[in-house]
């Protein structure tokens, strides 16, 4: 746990469990190469302790002229742990023999020839998987992923609050802020969250609009006029300059909503609750509560509520009360979420699940269905030349002079290498912790320029 | 040997010579340092020297990947070069120091390399290479990693900007009274608990030091006028004596005694200053002193068998066990301390650590502040900035190809009549965010900043001098050998920068007859010199001298003044005035009872802010915004000052 105290601090002991028990695939065709070395001194440093480095027969060699052994995994598989190997070194002498359905992603280091690509390309596979290349200058990275990826993101700068103040059947809060009488409370201690909802239902009763119609600059503007407020509270304040910048918060988020059924429509089509995969738990974990969220009651009127009340210039009193108020219903929402999950099933923790219902507004899904020989298909711009250059010259025999005048190109870089596994290993940790966005799809380096380009293809 | 073939492929024979002869500078060997180290020797430099003044520690691991368990406490330079030797045909040389004793590493032992890598954590030692680094023109590549976050910076002095040229953002400071009397965030009690209390009671120090006046004469800022809340800082100062006896006493029977006057007595004497509590502007919360019941329970306790909770570090305790575990550790730190005489804070020393997370989350109960575990305490007392291998692997990537460019060895990009701004610096975005991000922004190297202090504002120059020399030369010959060379008037003003002691001055002569020796200016003095404006509003640019003593020299009267020129300018602005007569040196900010209580470290995450041009292969992605990189240090580790 000390060992892995600076990144935990980034993706959390659960993220930090997922690293260490999962299963990781490399497949190349030299496991001498510096790319290979890089990545797998990336991966033993973090933790992860399941490699498989498969070497398979068949297919040319890339790139085998650099042999370095600056790292010795076989000493770290010693001192890793004393019951067999971290690296498992595999030989196979076809790519058709591999069982690929028990690791969590799979990586292709150097693989470049066009028969294993176009392996690679229809393979079904619920596996992401990583694919790089490295030369001279210049080096590439392409992610595939087939089945939506899911993501709880807590690591946002930003938490999306949903302060639910156009929540009318939410009585305690209601009774809690006709409580407040604006007449006798100290106005420069007003939470925002109270000004907001004393302009919202001004707003609303006196111009006779739905809460759940109310448009955002209407809002502001009735800040502004709104005369309890207004005539008490500065501009200047602090609490009341929240309110106008946090105005959007009181309002339903219609955005979010809808890309929120955009997720659960992936989950329909996959009906995950027939899935059964025992490598790919997490994901799949995450994929049953969208599943559950999206016949639950819940998912027909409203999200549990996310969080609970962010920071604010206010009263301490205030401030408290009405923090206990949001504590108490993100409790009860989460309990009911709970519910609806063990109708359905036992399998997950109760943990997981508040996790989830907690944070269900920071969830995403990610899929990137691409034809990795697509890539050479791009036309015109600089890094597709880089990329022609990489894959290309098996489809375009003559284009080969043509690009070969790129600067830098036929020589190695050890350090070029260096940061594309580094790359492929940062998205490796995307891609297991389930916490950060992924690439989408493809990454083109270009060490002349230090210069990165994302292309989705 | 396969590998010389490559790098010749990439830089050519000729270029690949000047590598085999380079001698480089490695300054850090922790997470970018070992990575760097590694990229350097496979590009096959010639000589690498590397210096560090830590000890290997357990959670370096994660990510240093030279270092094994049984390196713990070992040297991390001298380690880092034994584990390297396998695979190294570069000439390998450990340094175990700070790279700012100057008696260790003094301005000609830097002038021995052609370029310098820094893989520093901390503000203070990157600003000083920095400086190292203008005074000898040397190049320098700066970087640093925080995260996912991660910037290199090549900084070609005179050239392109240098590392202060954009402000970085200093260490958050408090108000007095907000620490000791109306604290509202978690970090206020921590401050308190392990600057001021823990400070208090175990470090072996001073403790008679003045409480109006800060070391520099000036006046304290309390944060508040409110005199009789003054008076009770001042008291409950002097009462800490008593507590401190009984931490030596070392009588266990009496921890409740100090429970009881923190965490009672001083907070029903803190209710007592009315003001702070019914003055509305103020909005501070009363608070409520912990209840005798508890205290003298969980005293009752102290001899049991842990709690299990104890063990949980990531759980938030509730405030029973908080006082209980206080009283525990405050038994084992009192017994430590009569063998260690003194205990620093440290936050890998969980002793220290978990009296220091207990007592201030018993103050923050007492003030209606959240708890906080002592993980996430750990995090915020020490300063810990989070670290993951993959961005040191990139950025390490990233700066040793740079260097390359740096020192114009890449035959494919040759840079036109030593056009550096021609080069990128570049900076990994947040991996976090939804948004999609771009993966690495790369913008031109900028000019330097006009109105940089560092680089601009002053001209630099290394004054060499016998030992003997040092001891005849008065400062007025000084003064007139500046004048006579580089075109001063006899009336500029003479800094000593370490202690901003003014030694000349156009109405200030009495030290003229004094020699250089006798003000104790020494090796690694750096003088300030600045003049006085003619009637045309003109003055001569202003310098700054490194003294540098040459010890081997038997010469009498060896003296060589830098051949620079210093021009004549237009008269600067007030604002930037102010930037020339307060030289940037490197000064270290003490903790504990001083006026403004400081969050020791200076490793907080500093801005870039990034404004310049993005190179032109960017032009596809306008849409893109361009916002202000947070970058930051690289790890957590200290270096001390002195
Ligand atoms: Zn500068």
């Amino acid at each position: 746990m000390e060992k892995f105290d600076r990144q935990i601090r980034l993706w959390g002991s659960k993220g930090q469990l997922l690293l260490e028990s999962s299963n990781i695939c490399i497949i190349t065709n030299n496991t001498q190469t510096i790319c290979v070395q890089e990545y797998l001194k990336n991966l033993l440093q973090l933790g992860i302790n399941n490699i498989d480095l498969i070497k398979v027969n068949n297919t040319n060699t890339a790139d085998d002229d650099i042999k370095i052994g600056f790292f010795d995994y076989h000493y770290e598989n010693n001192k890793n742990n004393g019951n067999g190997n971290s690296v498992n070194e595999l030989l196979v002498d076809n790519i058709n023999e591999l069982n690929l359905e028990n690791y969590n992603v799979i990586i292709l280091i150097d693989l470049i020839e066009i028969k294993t690509l176009n392996f690679f390309n229809n393979i079904k596979l619920n596996q992401p998987i990583l694919s790089c290349y490295s030369k001279g200058l210049y080096g590439y990275l392409h992610l595939k992923v087939n089945e939506p990826h899911f993501i709880i993101n807590k690591n946002l700068e930003f938490m999306k609050y949903d302060l639910k103040l156009y929540d009318e059947n939410w009585l305690e809060l209601k009774n809690y802020m006709d409580s407040i009488d604006l007449n006798i409370i100290e106005l420069s201690q007003l939470p925002y969250v109270i000004i907001l909802y004393k302009a919202l239902y001004d707003l609303s009763n006196s111009k006779k609009i739905e809460l759940n119609d109310i448009p955002l600059n209407q809002l502001k503007d009735h800040l502004s006029k709104f005369k309890p407020i207004s005539k008490i509270v500065s501009n200047t304040d602090m609490n009341y300059l929240e309110a106008k910048r946090f105005a959007h918060l009181a309002l339903r988020n219609k955005t979010f909503e809808t890309h929120f059924i955009e997720q659960m429509n992936l989950i329909e089509e996959i009906n995950p609750i027939d899935l059964f995969d025992p490598i790919n738990q997490y994901g799949l974990t995450i994929q049953k509560l969208f599943y559950s969220y999206c016949i639950s009651p819940e998912s027909e009127h409203d999200m549990p509520l996310s969080g609970t009340l962010p920071d604010m210039e206010s009263d301490n009193r205030l401030y408290n009360d009405i923090k206990t108020i949001y504590d108490k219903r993100s409790k009860r929402d989460s309990e009911n979420f709970n519910n609806y999950v063990k109708n359905i099933t036992h399998e997950i923790p109760d943990d997981f699940i508040d996790d989830f219902a907690s944070n269900i507004t920071q969830t995403d899904t990610f899929v990137s269905e691409s034809n990795f020989t697509k890539m050479i298909e791009l036309n015109t711009s600089y890094p597709t030349l880089i990329l022609k250059e990489l894959i290309g010259d098996q489809y375009y025999k003559n284009a080969t002079s043509k690009v070969s005048s790129l600067k830098g190109f036929n020589l190695n870089s050890y350090p070029t290498t260096s940061i594309i596994a580094g790359i492929v290993a940062q998205e490796t940790i995307k891609l297991i912790t389930h916490q950060f966005e992924p690439i989408d799809n493809t990454i083109v380096y270009d060490g002349l320029n230090n210069n990165i380009e994302i292309y989705k293809i | 040997m396969g590998r010389h073939a490559n790098v010749i492929k990439i830089v050519g024979e000729e270029n690949f010579q000047k590598i085999r002869t380079s001698k480089i500078l490695l300054i850090g060997a922790g997470g970018i340092g070992s990575e760097l180290l590694k990229d350097l020797i496979l590009i096959s430099f010639g000589e690498i020297h590397l210096v560090d003044l830590d000890t290997i520690d357990l959670s370096n691991l994660n990510r240093q990947f030279l270092f094994r368990h049984n390196d713990i406490k070992k040297a991390k330079s001298d380690t880092a070069i034994k584990a390297v030797s396998h695979f190294s045909d570069s000439k390998l040389v450990s340094f175990f120091g700070n790279i700012m004793n100057t008696e260790q590493f003094p301005i000609h032992w830097f002038s021995n390399y052609d370029i310098i890598f820094n893989a520093l954590d901390n503000l203070p030692a990157r600003r000083y290479v920095n400086k190292i680094s203008q005074f000898l023109g040397m190049p320098l590549m700066e970087s640093g990693t925080s995260g996912f976050d991660g910037y290199i910076q090549p900084i070609i002095p005179s050239l392109t900007e240098c590392f202060d040229c954009t402000k970085k953002e200093t260490p958050k400071t408090f108000p007095v009274c907000t620490i000791r009397s109306t604290p509202n965030q978690p970090i206020h009690c921590i401050v308190w608990a392990k600057n001021f209390l823990f400070n208090q009671l175990f470090t072996n120090q001073q403790t008679e030091n003045s409480d109006n006046e800060k070391s520099d004469g000036s006046e304290k800022d309390w944060g508040t006028t409110d005199e009789k809340e003054i008076e009770r800082i001042k008291q409950e100062t002097s009462e800490l004596v008593d507590l401190q006896n009984i931490v030596i006493e070392n009588n266990p029977n009496k921890i409740i005694n100090i429970l009881e006057k923190l965490f009672i007595n001083d907070i029903e004497k803190l209710l007592l200053i009315e003001n702070l509590w019914t003055n509305t502007n103020l909005n501070n919360k009363k608070p409520t002193p912990i209840s005798r019941k508890i205290i003298n329970q969980m005293t009752t306790k102290k001899d049991e068998q842990d709690p299990p909770i104890f063990k949980q570090l990531d759980k938030t305790w509730s405030i029973d066990e908080q006082i209980l575990k206080f009283i525990k550790i405050t038994q084992t730190l009192m017994n430590r301390l009569q063998t260690e005489k003194s205990i620093e804070f440290d936050k890998d020393d969980n002793d220290t650590l978990e009296f220091v997370v207990t007592a201030a989350n018993i103050r923050s109960y007492i003030f209606g502040i959240q708890m906080k575990s002592i993980f996430d305490s750990k995090q915020l007392a020490g300063n810990i900035i989070p670290a993951i291998a993959t961005t040191n692997a990139i950025i390490a990537g990233l700066s040793s190809l740079s260097s390359l460019r740096v020192l114009n060895l890449l035959k494919y990009a040759e840079l036109k009549d030593g056009k550096f701004t021609d080069l990128n610096m570049a900076f990994t975005s947040k991996a976090s965010n939804f948004s999609q991000d771009r993966y690495l922004t790369n913008p031109k190297l900028a000019t330097p900043s006009c109105k940089c202090s560092v680089c601009s504002m002053v001209v630099r120059g290394i004054l060499k001098v016998s030992t003997e020399k040092l001891k005849t030369l008065k400062l007025i010959d000084l003064i007139t050998l500046l004048s006579k060379t580089y075109g001063y008037t006899l009336s500029i003003s003479v800094i000593d920068t370490k202690d901003q002691r003014l030694l000349a001055d156009f109405d200030f002569d009495d030290l003229y007859e004094k020699s250089l020796h006798d003000l104790q200016i020494s090796d690694g003095s750096i003088l300030f010199i600045s003049d006085e404006e003619d009637e045309n509003d003109m003055v001569r640019k202003s310098m700054e001298l490194y003294i540098d003593v040459d010890k081997d020299s038997t010469a009498t009267n060896l003296i060589e003044l830098p051949k620079i020129d210093v021009p004549l300018i237009t008269v600067v602005t007030e604002a930037s005035k102010e930037d020339i007569t307060k030289p940037e040196i490197t000064k270290l900010t003490t903790s504990g009872d001083e006026a403004i209580v400081i969050l020791d470290d200076t490793e907080e995450p500093h801005h870039v802010d990034n404004k310049r041009p993005i190179s032109e292969s960017d032009d596809k992605n306008d849409s893109v915004h361009k916002k202000v990189k947070k970058v930051a240090d690289d790890d957590d580790d200290v270096i001390e000052l002195d």
